[in-house]
């Protein structure tokens, strides 16, 4: 049994927004089908965890593509500051969207380590966005260029980890 | 010369105002998401909003009046009542979707957030109501819209491998990964995008403001079968343009900012700022569309004066049911709710109310009463048949698909 108690299945905040009424309603049917199942779900099973943390995965590098985009776009001067200063706050909101969905796993004792290494992953993939919004914000979108290979380099180790959840 | 210049302005807004927030997001996501695998939507989608579009023109020009003003008369006000409640809702949700759309458009221009926005777009929306005539608001921001050709040019600039688009488009598969459930709901949410009810309400109101008669039908008919296909070309290139540059960088497509990512790697800052001012036109005009469309149908249903040639005085409740939808939309989107989400159910709920939208409108175009030997063809009804056949079956899988895959995740 988990430290965590009876929980909600992760889900995530991508796409259709919580706070909109149907979606209370379908979050209403997904409590009473946890409830039905008498609340009994600790730990997830092994693929359920890699199927959650790989769709955290995908919504990070997501994010963090999206960053590299407003990077190289600045970079190569191909957009407005303003453009490119939304792109990057979005990112870093998408990013942090997915480490919450990410931290909220709850691991079987065999992918415990696994676990570990997602989100210390996850943990740097949102360091990488907060310094590209940071800098788009401030300094501008030239010195938004600088932080394009630190964007793939992240986003390689998440496809790389990906890639051994499957 | 007049007539033709008159029938190109006509074409040119239909392309201009086909392409909505609910298009930009759906087209772009799912390019991302699924390539061009659902392409084939988007030309199901065009072809059943010209079917129901040129029987809604047909109706307005052949009688002098809206289609949802007989359909009270045809098929009772309990029936009616029920369609108008579904639509005004779904209209209602969709104007949100636009004001939001607006307003994240001047976020992308300005870095200022957008439900900063939101208030003085709720204002101008009021303004431009409340004193422009029915031919600029038609007019003015339908040809803005055209702006979104950038995609096209976009795409051409990216070089895609055309084979590989065409090959996607032609046959159609859930991608790797992507579970079939959730690949159909997507499918629901473009087909909704792309047959959004308010369209058919504006065009048949419009077909009144504008005094339509028998000798307009032929202009009506061009409007549509040009126009509204050409519109869907730009939805199909905003999806190939997230499906050659977005899903190679694994991008699900959550901000009106990623839709435009395509066009500034493509183009630069210029298509960049093309780009951003066709979402705004597209969006404002959408937005005024879809709040006049809220008092057309109330209107309409209730006998009450209305239109944009009547004096606010004289078309009182008409005038103050469109600003009150205009400002509930406003108050809706302050919430902090995500315009984006909004876009999303917008359109769900659009695909899932399309019956109630489409079946008064064929009972219509085959009432000889009204339209005399202009009633339908055969063919027309076999085809308007199968297109009933398919939304009965989108409405009902419709909340089933969106509680299976958690609304598309």
């Amino acid at each position: 049994m988990s430290d965590h108690g009876c929980v909600l299945p992760p889900h995530g905040e991508r796409g259709i927004g919580a706070a909109m009424g149907v979606a209370r309603v379908v979050a209403a049917v997904a409590v009473v089908a946890v409830a039905g199942t008498g609340c009994s779900s600790g730990a997830m099973s092994s693929d359920e965890f890699r199927a959650e943390a790989r769709d955290s995965i995908e919504r990070m590098v997501a994010a963090v593509g999206t960053a590299g985009f407003a990077a190289r776009l600045a970079r190569d001067d191909r957009a407005f500051g303003s453009y490119v200063a939304v792109l990057t706050d979005d990112a870093q909101q998408d990013g942090e969207s997915a480490q919450e969905s990410g931290a909220s796993l709850q691991p079987p004792p065999d992918l415990g380590s696994v676990d570990g290494e997602l989100d210390r992953l996850l943990g740097e993939a949102v360091d990488a966005l907060h310094a590209a919004n940071d800098t788009a914000q401030g300094p501008g979108p030239a010195a938004l260029a600088a932080q394009a290979a630190r964007l793939d380099d992240v986003n390689g180790r998440l496809a790389e980890l990906k890639g051994r959840l499957a | 010369v007049k007539r033709l210049l008159g029938v190109a302005l006509g074409v040119l807004t239909a392309i201009g105002g086909f392409v909505d927030i609910g298009d930009l997001v759906a087209n772009a996501l799912v390019g991302a998401r699924f390539g061009m695998s659902l392409a084939w939507v988007v030309v199901i989608g065009v072809v059943g909003i010209c079917l129901f579009s040129e029987m809604a023109g047909r109706v307005t020009a052949l009688t002098g009046r809206p289609v949802f003003d007989l359909v009270r008369h045809r098929l009772g006000p309990r029936v009616g009542l029920a369609n108008l409640i579904a639509s005004v809702l779904v209209t209602f949700l969709t104007l949100a979707a636009e004001m939001g759309g607006v307003a994240l458009a001047l976020q992308l221009a300005t870095d200022v957030n957008y439900l900063a926005w939101v208030p003085l777009t709720g204002l101008f929306v009021a303004i431009v109501l409340w004193r422009a005539p029915f031919e600029f608001i038609e007019n003015a921001f339908g040809l803005l819209g055209l702006l979104l050709i950038v995609f096209v040019v976009a795409l051409w600039q990216l070089s895609p491998d055309w084979s590989v688009l065409w090959q996607q488009a032609t046959h159609p598969a859930v991608p790797y990964g992507e579970g079939t459930p959730t690949w159909f709901y997507y499918a629901i949410a473009l087909l909704g995008a792309a047959m959004t009810p308010y369209e058919v309400f504006f065009f048949s109101s419009g077909g009144v403001e504008e005094h339509w008669s028998a000798r307009d039908l032929a202009t009506a008919r061009l409007n549509v079968y040009i126009g509204f296909p050409l519109g869907g070309l730009l939805s199909l290139a905003i999806m190939a343009c997230a499906t050659v540059t977005l899903a190679p960088a694994g991008i699900e497509v959550e901000q009106l900012s990623q839709v435009a990512i395509p066009v500034a790697t493509a183009l630069g800052k210029l298509g960049l700022a093309v780009v951003i001012i066709g979402f705004f036109a597209a969006t404002f005009g959408a937005a005024m569309e879809t709040s006049m469309s809220c008092g057309y149908a109330v209107a309409q249903f209730f006998g009450w004066r209305w239109g944009k040639a009547v004096a606010p005085r004289q078309a009182a409740r008409y005038f103050t049911l469109t600003l009150v939808a205009v400002l509930c939309g406003v108050l809706l989107i302050l919430t902090g709710v995500d315009p984006i989400s909004v876009t999303e159910y917008s359109i769900v709920f659009a695909a899932a109310a399309l019956p109630l939208t489409y079946f008064p409108i064929l009972v219509v175009a085959n009432d000889r009463q009204a339209l005399g030997d202009r009633v339908n063809s055969p063919i027309t009804n076999a085809i308007a048949l199968c297109y009933l056949v398919l939304l009965l079956a989108v409405a009902i899988a419709t909340i089933p698909l969106m509680i299976v895959t958690a609304a598309g995740q």
